[in-house]
């Protein structure tokens, strides 16, 4: 999430033979002179905070010199998930962590039912420990590791994430991924979200996170597979630095949700919308929500919107008559269900995300 | 047993005959015009068919097409008229066997010698296939951008030319486009006499913009776009260099008014989305919608990264058999 341009955070890259080309950080020893029977692949606790961290920060800093995660950005993306912490770890007998793999356990609800989703984040090899495609590699290891702790072919849990472009390269080579599609963005100057005409008194206000907005997202995105809105979800997953608005109408009930942060996309500051939850036909909640959104964007120092382009988004033809163009980044939507190799795909392509959704923003 | 065999030793009849069972019966000018031969001409069929008792059980081919690959000039597949015959369909034999000459295709026809980038947009199934036996790459999901030309006049903007014939002029302005497109099929000259000129059973319509030197500073191809809606003109072939806007706006008009003379509901285009095209046609008025289709490719280039290919390969509804 911290990670700046390009949500690279979502895997850390393999740069073709780095074994050994790059002298390891003073922290570890080289790779090298490690013993493999020392190696242990394991789930991550609580107490490897520090570890993870510190090789978070070995594996991106140097791709990446802004990138930086606190602790409390780290407990909160991976204690406070409300499912759980799903991820494994490749640690030296020093106690250096080499190499990590995990998933955000999400539900996600589709049209037969509900089945666990993860969205893989901070899955990396630290440079020195990178083994580029070797099949063994520890990063495909940690992978392995976590489908056979968390994933089934029973379950049919739903793995995806948005690898940047080497990173898919070595998740569909070694990783089982799936292509779905390249990751696009709707884009377009902050003023887009001012030109729909505001008519009726809806006025947009700080939101009550609780259970209305599922049930909300519900009877709007019927028949389309959402990560479930849930008050434990949402609490986890808006960021404190956004926005997150509704609207009511005279008799209270809710018609319309978003929410959005600051965030640098594309090489610079957008005001990147996180979430929206309107009726398709309701132009009067969709004004007063982007209303408030610009607003909050004109005290940033944001001076275009972003979202997350979706072929399922009811709102589609709403971006274009506001203006807003698709732009194509260089991330891929990736995808796995283990054991079920021809389902991800399929699944993914009944399933809307928005940015909320992503570590992109 | 089914023995493997490249095209120049396959039977034609037997082979005319499987592709007649396969798809729908062909006239033999099409067929011809598709399957051209030889290296002389803008596009050369390669393939691999698999026979048994002297019938073609099944072929996978591509039309080799000149081109360029990282700058570099090369050959392109498109991949095309590959089938397994009705009877062998069922089960997972007809798969393994369209595999099969797949992988024989692709060890006789890829290289950096001869075609060094096949493509093509398989449905579902044949996608999964390619991923896992033939290196299909998935590049992207193709978007379709369109527009609802409404009802009015049908003429285009006075600085528009109809253009027929090809020539030298055409070679000039596919030199300024080349250098923005490192990874594509040429479309010069050559190239649209045989895919627009001489296409035996459909029609297109040339519109270019002259630069007041006698140059081309644009054009586009116009062709029905009903395979992708049933009301629909579409733009076939985009050729107006980037940074062009006005030329690009004129070249659209035009196009609208040509959509709006013909009767249909929607003007249709497919452009690479990394392109800038792709901005230029959204900020003219079409709407992105997705398309279904990906673009695959099987690269044979070690220099050429997947990532640079998704970015780089520059295609067109020309470059598909769809119009």
């Amino acid at each position: 999430m911290d990670s700046g341009p390009g949500g690279f955070d979502s895997h850390a890259l393999p740069p073709p033979c780095a074994l050994g080309r790059h002298s390891p950080p003073p922290s570890s020893a080289s790779f090298r002179a490690l013993n493999p029977d020392l190696i242990e692949i394991r789930p991550v606790r609580r107490d490897d905070e520090a570890a993870v961290l510190e090789a978070w920060h070995a594996a991106f800093a140097r791709l990446d010199p802004e990138a930086r995660r606190t602790s409390a950005a780290w407990r909160r993306m991976w204690l406070g998930a409300p499912h759980g912490l799903h991820a494994q770890a490749a640690f030296a007998a020093d106690g250096t962590c080499l190499a990590h793999f995990g998933g955000l356990p999400m539900r996600l609800r589709l049209a037969d039912g509900e089945r666990r989703a993860y969205l893989v984040v901070d899955s990396f090899a630290r440079l020195e420990a990178r083994q580029g495609l070797a099949r063994d590699g520890l990063l495909a290891r940690c992978c392995r590791a976590f489908i056979a702790a968390s994933m089934s072919k029973e379950g049919g849990e739903w793995a995806h994430g948005f690898p940047v472009a080497r990173a898919w390269e070595l998740g569909r080579r070694l990783l089982s991924y799936e292509f779905d599609d390249e990751v696009r963005l709707w884009t377009g100057p902050l003023e887009s979200f001012e030109r729909l005409a505001r008519a009726g008194g809806l006025e947009a206000r700080p939101a009550s996170i609780d259970e209305g907005i599922d049930r909300l997202d519900l009877e709007v995105h019927a028949g389309l597979g959402r990560i479930v809105r849930s008050r434990a979800h949402l609490a986890w997953r808006l960021p404190d630095d956004g926005v997150a608005c509704e609207v009511r109408d005279a008799s209270g009930t809710l018609r319309g949700f978003a929410a959005a942060r600051e965030s640098m996309l594309l090489g610079e500051p957008h005001l990147c919308l996180l979430d929206w939850i309107v009726a398709k036909h309701d132009d009067e909640a969709a004004a007063a929500l982007l209303a408030h959104l610009a607003a909050f964007g004109r005290r940033s120092a944001a001076t275009r919107v972003a979202l997350l382009a979706s072929h399922l988004d009811p709102h589609g033809a709403r971006w274009a008559r506001l203006g807003l163009v698709l732009v194509a980044l260089e991330n891929t939507h990736a995808c796995f269900v283990a054991g079920r190799p021809d389902e991800a795909r399929a699944l993914a392509r009944q399933v809307h995300l928005t940015l909320l959704d992503t570590d992109l923003a | 047993m089914d023995q493997l065999a490249s095209l120049s030793e396959l039977d034609p009849r037997a082979l005319r005959e499987a592709w007649d069972r396969a798809f729908a019966p062909r006239r033999r000018d099409e067929r011809e015009w598709r399957h051209a031969f030889g290296d002389g001409g803008a596009a050369r069929l390669e393939g691999v068919g698999a026979t048994r008792d002297g019938a073609v059980q099944a072929f996978f081919g591509s039309s080799s097409l000149r081109g360029r690959v990282a700058g570099r000039a090369a050959r392109l597949g498109h991949v095309v008229d590959s089938f397994v015959s009705p009877a062998r369909r069922a089960g997972l034999s007809g798969a393994r066997l369209l595999v099969e000459c797949g992988v024989e295709h692709f060890r006789l026809h890829g290289g950096a010698d001869s075609t060094v980038v096949h493509y093509g947009w398989p449905v579902e199934a044949a996608l999964r296939v390619g991923e896992r036996h033939l290196g299909y790459l998935p590049l992207r999901r193709e978007v379709v951008l369109y527009a609802e030309v409404g009802a009015g006049g049908g003429s285009p903007p006075a600085e528009v030319l109809a253009l027929a014939g090809f020539d030298a002029r055409h070679d000039r302005l596919w030199a300024r486009l080349a250098a923005e497109r490192p990874s594509c099929v040429d479309h010069d000259a050559a190239f649209l006499a045989w895919r627009v000129g001489d296409h035996p059973s459909r029609s297109y319509e040339c519109l270019g913009v002259s630069n007041g030197e006698g140059e081309l500073a644009g054009m586009l191809v116009l062709g029905s776009g009903e395979s992708l809606h049933p009301s629909s003109l579409a733009v076939v072939d985009w050729l107006v260099p980037e940074g062009d806007d006005d030329v690009a706006r004129i070249l659209l008009e035009a196009a609208k008014a040509r959509a709006r003379a013909s009767g249909v509901a929607l003007l249709l285009a497919i452009v690479p989305t990394r392109s800038r095209a792709f901005a230029t046609l959204q900020l003219a008025g079409l709407r992105p919608h997705d398309s279904g289709r990906v673009l695959c490719a099987r690269s044979f280039e070690p220099r050429l990264f997947e990532r640079d290919l998704r970015a780089q390969l520059w295609t067109t509804l020309l470059d598909s058999d769809l119009v």
